[in-house]
């Protein structure tokens, strides 16, 4: 720069015309003094140091400026009439001016000395000093001095920027209509942007209006842009730091190069991270409300695609794109701090308000209800439905969809009109129809499929209802336990006492069984949770095999328990795929085959006796058993002599083994089929069973049924071989006691005749084994009592308890009855079941263990179980170790 | 880079100082020594960029702002103003008369260099 000599040339010229200044000063000060209101004169005072500050500290006068900052504190609260002229006032400000020239005189010889400076500290405490004690209030005007910063320039381009990381942000910048109307110019902005680093840029239009009311000197457009940079956030920011109040801005960050997302929380209108709170539970509430809502309209838009136009499936549309838009606005304006049009929120909002407007066309006419715009609002539930759920408590609430944006902005085109087409869906097979109806009837929708009444509900913890349900319980065994002792205190009392104890008891019973029944019964929900996501499954399913498929729902009222259901939900979904990849057929093999070409997936759900049934039922190609059986021998699973003994529906329960796979190819959709193996042990957990039925060409049935509640609390005591256990009630058909006449034998079968049916028998000694022969089983814990003395004997004969009977119970289960000889009954309990775990849970016989009165734990047996178990030949001999 | 700033400032030094620092990077510089003379000089010559002090004796660098976008020709025209102050007050107040930035006193000459690139073509 060739101005060195030229800055002290400027520098020289301000010391003049500082000197000038100070003598103006002097004038101004002696003229206050007589004539203390003059605006003017005031004014003049004020600007004189003013100056002499904000030049002076340019050009480097330090102490010259700060003593002159000193005054210009005083003279601001006098030129506010917050200070009164007055003679002490005249003398200090005259000192100071005398200071200044001395200041001056010092600066033109090389720069103020020590002592000079000591001096300025001086007088600055007096003129502090004489402030607080004059002015009425004189902490406010005075301006502190530091932190007056000139935004920093531009940054150079990074050269290199080795060793720092590269951060990627993403920048959305909207101008406010008024942006040029200050002067200011986009294109600058950018490019300033530009010079930190790599930058894209993508203009967005979604506030261009149309060409009449587009006004020239207006700002409608904003852009969007993706900078890979060097430099910091305050770097970035910078760029901006002129319009944070003309623009709206946002600024993330949203990867670091090591793959760690940025801490962003919500973005505040300008340009700052700010940490935004939301009141307890808030987002919580939005979440599961925004998620129904969603749920409607997945449904809706399911039904508008099956019956276009239809006026009940767009309202039901408005009303719930309406109140997710409502939720988000308002959950939004419950954010506590500064909160931003960026947000997750702001993106739902905007979006269920795009499609309420799109739809409103709809209802007004001018748009149709059709395919396209299924396929747009299909897309669009996708991304509130990703959205949604990447709102967590804690976490930034950062839009995560790629295409977020963009697709607000293909929205809001469709709402002008400006599109025709819908955007690209994944894997839209053209050509291809919707699903068509054989015969043109409307599919079962199942009971509730128009706009459904709300019911009167209340959102309940879990963990608070199982907590209720545990004390629920132990009330019962407590219960149960009084009961006891009321037995053997009535036995040893006399009279009325007695009476009136038994009387309560008895209520109580009743009280803590409907109790007990009631809290389990909130534990319940309709399997139609369940049931409700596979529609939309089925669809996709359709369209990205290309096959014609249908899916009818029956049943979805039916009740489960809710652990029950969450435990079901992923082997209905696999046997759901299967049925659509493995079962149905191509549109072509059908017409071949003369079916119908929409091949129908059917998912019912019913009551059956004391279990829930659950059945996928397909209208496909069927399993061949001799296909089955050749396969499973070919891959070592069987034998061939045990192939060919194979009944058929032992043959369908071949595809459940782990290994077992006859699909040729592995589909994206149902894998290698090693699924089944799974499925069928998930079932079993649960103590269900899973039953496969088939027709070879015409379909193939499962059929999973399922305990309707896993406590079960009424049971039958009985004794066998020294030991107890309990039968359920609502599996026991009948309780007999035979004669020894009435057990009949068919070569190694024993048969009950019960009231004049047979039924095979089995000795429940006989799965347990015999004690006093070491397998150790426990203890009988009720060595007081009469001994059953129930003993297999060797011929094979009844062996009969103490009275010469032989005690039966019925059961009868999903397998069909059993009658299961026992020892004796003992009495009928109340209980609850708790389920086995671990590598007891396996055994087929047993539902769980239920804990007694008097603390003891005894084995529940499991009817289906048994019933399943009969096929093994009864344990003759000393047990195997 | 030949755009025309006009400097505003009723202290010469100021003038003189900035005028220096913009020449050296390229821009010609014309003086006013108050708002009224700034807009003579508007009316004079055209002028790309205004660089105005706000506290200025017969017309301050606020009520300049008000009247240059009155002009039909300056409607647009970039304005920064000086300032010694950061208060948004004051950055309000300058922002609702149609200033577009600012620069606080003191600065750089990069800074003042940096500023006027920011905002002028």
């Amino acid at each position: 720069m060739r101005d060195d000599g030229s800055l002290a040339a400027v520098r020289l010229q301000f010391l003049d015309e500082a000197g000038e200044m100070v003598d103006e000063l002097d004038a101004a000060i002696l003229q206050l003094e007589s004539e203390p209101d003059d605006e003017e004169l005031l004014n003049r005072v004020f600007r004189a140091a003013h100056t002499i500050k904000g030049t002076g500290s340019t050009l480097g006068f330090d102490v010259l400026a700060r003593f002159a900052h000193g005054m210009e504190n005083l003279l601001i609260l006098l030129r506010a009439r917050e200070l009164a002229m007055d003679p002490v006032i005249t003398d200090i400000l005259l000192r100071c001016t005398d200071h200044l020239r001395v200041l001056l005189d010092a600066t033109r010889c090389g720069g103020p000395g020590e002592e000079d400076e000591a001096r300025s500290h001086v007088l600055a405490d007096e003129l502090r000093q004489v402030t607080i004690e004059r002015a009425s209030s004189p902490g406010e005007r005075v301006h502190e001095d530091a932190g007056a910063e000139s935004p920093p320039p531009p940054q150079e381009p990074a050269a290199g920027g080795v060793g720092n990381p590269v951060t990627e942000y993403a920048i959305c910048f909207d101008p406010h209509p008024g942006f040029f109307a200050i002067g200011a110019e986009p294109a600058l902005v950018l490019e300033e942007l530009a010079a930190l680093g790599t930058l894209e840029v993508t203009a967005r239009l979604h506030r261009l209006p149309l060409l009449e009311a587009l006004a020239p000197e207006e700002c409608f457009l904003g852009w969007t842009c993706r900078l890979r940079t060097v430099h910091d956030l305050a770097a970035v920011r910078e760029c901006f730091a002129f319009y944070e109040d003309v623009a709206d801005l946002s600024i993330s960050s949203p990867v670091r190069p090591n793959g760690k997302p940025a801490a962003t929380a919500l973005l505040a209108s300008g340009v700052e991270f700010t940490p935004v709170t939301f009141p307890d539970g808030a987002l919580e509430e939005f979440v599961q409300e925004g998620q129904e809502h969603l749920e409607v309209v997945g449904q809706a838009l399911l039904r508008l695609e099956q019956v276009p136009h239809d006026r009940d499936s767009v309202a039901a549309l408005l009303r719930a794109f309406h109140s997710i838009k409502g939720a988000a606005g308002l959950t939004l304006s419950l954010a506590l701090g500064p909160a931003d049009q960026r947000c997750t929120l702001a993106w739902l909002r905007d979006a269920s308000h795009l499609a309420e407007s799109l739809l409103e066309r709809v209802r007004a006419g001018t748009a149709a209800a059709d395919g396209p715009l299924v396929e747009r609002l299909l897309g669009l539930s996708d991304a509130l439905q990703v959205e949604l759920g990447g709102i967590h408590v804690g976490k930034p609430l950062v839009v995560r969809g790629a295409g977020a944006w963009s697709l607000l902005d293909a929205l809001r085109d469709a709402v002008t009109g400006a599109a025709a087409t819908p955007p690209q869906g994944p894997a839209v097979v053209s050509g291809l129809p919707g699903p068509v109806l054989p015969g043109g009837a409307e599919p079962d929708r199942g009971p509730a499929h128009a706009v459904a009444a709300s019911t009167a509900t209340i959102r309940v913890d879990p963990a608070r209802l199982d907590g209720l349900l545990r004390l629920a319980g132990e009330l019962v065994i407590t219960q149960s336990a009084l009961t006891t002792l009321g037995a053997q205190f009535q036995a040893s009392s006399h009279g009325t006492q007695g009476r009136e104890y038994k009387d309560a008891l008895t209520q109580l019973r009743r009280i803590s069984r409907e109790l007990h029944a009631g809290v389990m019964t909130l534990r319940m929900l309709p399997i139609k949770t369940v049931f409700q996501k596979y529609p939309r499954m089925v669809r996709d399913l359709a369209r990205s095999l290309g096959k014609d498929m249908q899916l009818v729902v029956q049943g979805e009222t039916i009740e489960l328990d809710r652990v029950m259901l969450e435990r079901i939900a992923d082997p209905l979904v696999h046997l759901v795929r299967n049925a659509a990849d493995h079962g149905i057929e191509t549109a072509r093999e059908r017409s071949l085959a003369r079916k119908p070409p929409t091949g129908t997936i059917s998912l019912r759900a019913a009551h059956e006796a004391s279990f829930v049934l659950l059945e996928v039922e397909d209208d496909g190609r069927g399993l061949d058993p001799l296909q089955l059986k050749s396969h499973a021998v070919a891959v070592g699973l069987v034998s061939q002599a045990r192939a060919d003994a194979m009944t058929d529906r032992e043959a369908f329960q071949l595809i459940l083994a782990p290994g077992f796979s006859t699909a040729a190819r592995v589909t994206e959709v149902s894998g290698r089929g090693v699924g089944m193996d799974v499925v069928r042990s998930n079932i079993e957990q649960l103590h269900g069973t899973l039953d496969i039925d088939s027709r070879a060409g015409a379909g193939c049935t499962f059929s999973i049924r399922l305990p309707a509640s896993v406590m079960v609390s009424r049971g039958i005591l009985v004794e066998c071989a020294g030991q107890e256990f309990i039968l359920p009630l609502d599996q026991l058909r009948d309780l007999v006691k035979l004669e020894p006449s009435q057990v009949l034998h068919f070569d190694a079968q024993r048969m009950a005749c019960i009231r004049g049916d047979l039924h095979p028998l089995i000795s429940l000694a006989d799965f347990i084994g015999t004690p006093g022969r070491g397998d150790g089983e426990g203890q009988s814990a009720v060595a007081s009592r009469p001994s059953a003395g129930e003993r297999p004997s060797a011929d094979g004969r009844p062996s009969a308890d103490s009275d010469g009977m032989v005690s039966v119970a019925l059961l009868e289960a999903a397998g069909g009855r059993l009658a299961l000889q026992v020892g004796r009954f003992v009495n009928e309990v109340e209980i609850i079941v708790k389920p086995l775990e671990g590598a007891l849970a396996r055994l087929p016989m047993y539902a769980g263990a239920a804990i007694m009165g008097d603390g003891r734990v005894v084995l529940v047996l499991h009817p289906s179980g048994l019933i399943s178990c009969r096929a093994l030949p009864p344990r003759a001999g000393p047990p195997r170790s | 880079m030949s755009g025309l700033i006009l400097a505003v400032d009723d202290s010469r030094t100021m003038l003189q100082m900035v005028g220096l620092t913009l020449r050296t990077a390229g821009y010609t510089v014309i003086q006013a020594e108050n708002g009224q003379e700034a807009l003579r000089q508007c009316t004079a010559q055209k002028v790309s960029l205004m660089i105005t002090d706000v506290n200025m004796p017969v017309m301050g660098g606020l009520e300049l702002i008000r009247e240059i976008r009155l002009m039909a020709d300056y409607r647009f025209l970039p304005v920064l103003f000086l300032t010694t102050e950061t208060s948004e007050d004051k950055k309000k107040e300058a922002r609702a008369a149609g200033a577009t930035g600012w620069i606080v006193k003191p600065f750089t000459q990069d800074q003042l260099v940096g500023v006027v690139r920011r905002v002028m073509k």
